[in-house]
């Protein structure tokens, strides 16, 4: 796996000395793993290819065997799902009365996730843009017993649905370089220029994910990329344009503070309360999460 | 497509119509709300009826149970866990799933005591129902 020499600089600027320990494990296969659908199995389910618990979510291990062509996952009973991507909908926990916006919602790990910690109650509005990857979301909300979903087909950046949530995950469609574990073929897209229009995008969504949550509530904005221009810079945009505050995630999991300097720009102080997960953390695919409440 | 709520006789009558022919609950559907456009029928919670949907391009809402009054695969697994249930073994299981017939007989083929699919009589067995889901 060669880096785009862009993406080798970034890192090498932003990791410093643990370059070498993060490409070691970049260089290596991704673990599989999997989370457990609570709508319709218990946590203690005895699944056979069961290996060892996710110590960030109580639903997710890592898996012993394959996992996708197996019984249980045609019953709905699992999602396969990569570790790091289980963390956003802890962080937002939603909780069974609320109402929830996932605003970039397929293909719906992250739905079905927050569909389970709602025990199906409350309501989500999980919409995407894309209609050929909504059809996918359709299809996972549909085996995973998901009945408090609303799906929406529209542009994220402007939506505007006449309702204000108590919770907005935002997921962002981003350069997707964290996913070089798993999918290198994710590096052969990435570019400087690509980083920029998927920042440009991204601010646009926070700004409107900000706009649709009631006064109090709590933003989840994700990515599965490490470029600051992606991740701290937009949510310093956010905290600029509207107000929103960094609240610090609690979980038991290797992180890396949010950078608070890159490229000769400052974001604000609070961006170090955002977390980094690089793969050699916690031996998991790359990740960036941010809670912030308005 | 026009969308109609039951009420609770209408649910109930849908519940027992399940029961009567796969076993199960007659309260299988909960607190939840019962939409309806012919014989398809979704189930969907009661919050998101309750929101204001009409600047939202709603692709769809809940869970399809019903279609042409015949229970979905999602319905079933959701809804029918507790109807009587053939058990499955793991090799019956995957074959059962790629659609052959599985000498066992039953309305319900489960695996691991949860549900997979309906099934129906065939030459040689039972094997899953067409139930265009």
């Amino acid at each position: 796996m060669n880096l785009p020499a862009g993406l080798e600089e970034d890192l090498r600027i932003l990791l410093r000395d643990e370059y070498q320990e993060f490409l070691e494990c970049a260089y290596r296969p991704a673990r599989q793993s999997f989370r457990i659908n609570t709508l319709k199995a218990e946590l203690d389910f005895p699944f056979e290819f069961s290996g060892e618990r996710i110590p960030w979510c109580p639903a997710g291990h890592y898996s012993a065997s394959q996992v996708s062509d197996s019984v249980e996952h045609f019953q709905g009973l699992v999602y396969v799902q990569e570790a790091a991507s289980m963390l956003p909908a802890e962080a937002l926990d939603p909780q069974e009365g609320d109402t929830v916006l996932d605003l970039s919602a397929a293909p719906g790990s992250k739905s079905t996730h927050m569909a389970a910690l709602m025990g199906n109650g409350g309501c989500i509005v999980a919409n995407d843009v894309d209609y050929a990857r909504l059809k996918s979301l359709r299809f996972n909300l549909n085996r995973m017993g998901v009945i408090n979903t609303i799906l929406s087909w529209d542009d994220g950046a402007s939506l505007e649905p006449d309702i204000l949530f108590d919770k907005v995950l935002l997921d962002a469609p981003c350069s997707n370089a964290g996913q070089l574990r798993d999918n290198p073929e994710a590096l052969t897209t990435w570019s400087r220029k690509k980083v920029k229009q998927s920042s440009e995008l991204q601010k646009r969504l926070i700004i409107r994910a900000a706009d649709l949550l009631k006064e109090g509530g709590t933003l989840v904005y994700s990515t599965c990329t490490f470029s600051p221009e992606e991740n701290e810079e937009v949510v310093d945009h956010a905290m600029e344009e509207r107000g929103l505050r960094v609240e610090p995630i609690r979980g038991k999991f290797g992180r890396h503070p949010g950078v608070k300097y890159w490229r000769g720009r400052e974001y604000a102080r609070e961006v170090v309360d955002t977390a980094r997960l690089y793969p050699h953390d916690n031996d998991t695919g790359g990740f960036y999460v941010a809670k912030l409440r308005k | 497509m026009n969308l109609k709520i039951l009420n609770s006789r209408e649910k109930k009558k849908i519940a027992e119509k399940l029961s009567r022919e796969y076993g199960g609950e007659d309260k299988m559907f909960g607190q939840h709300v019962l939409l309806q456009s012919g014989g398809d029928i979704w189930i969907v919670s009661r919050d998101c009826v309750e929101l204001d949907l009409s600047r939202l391009k709603v692709d769809s809402l809940g869970l399809q149970v019903l279609r042409k009054w015949q229970p979905t695969i999602h319905g079933i697994q959701l809804l029918l866990k507790k109807s009587q249930m053939q058990e499955l073994d793991k090799k019956e299981a995957m074959e059962f799933i790629k659609g052959k017939a599985v000498k066992k007989s039953g309305r319900i083929m489960s695996y691991r005591g949860k549900p997979i699919d309906a099934a129906e009589a065939v030459t040689g067995g039972y094997r899953r129902k067409k139930t265009n889901s």
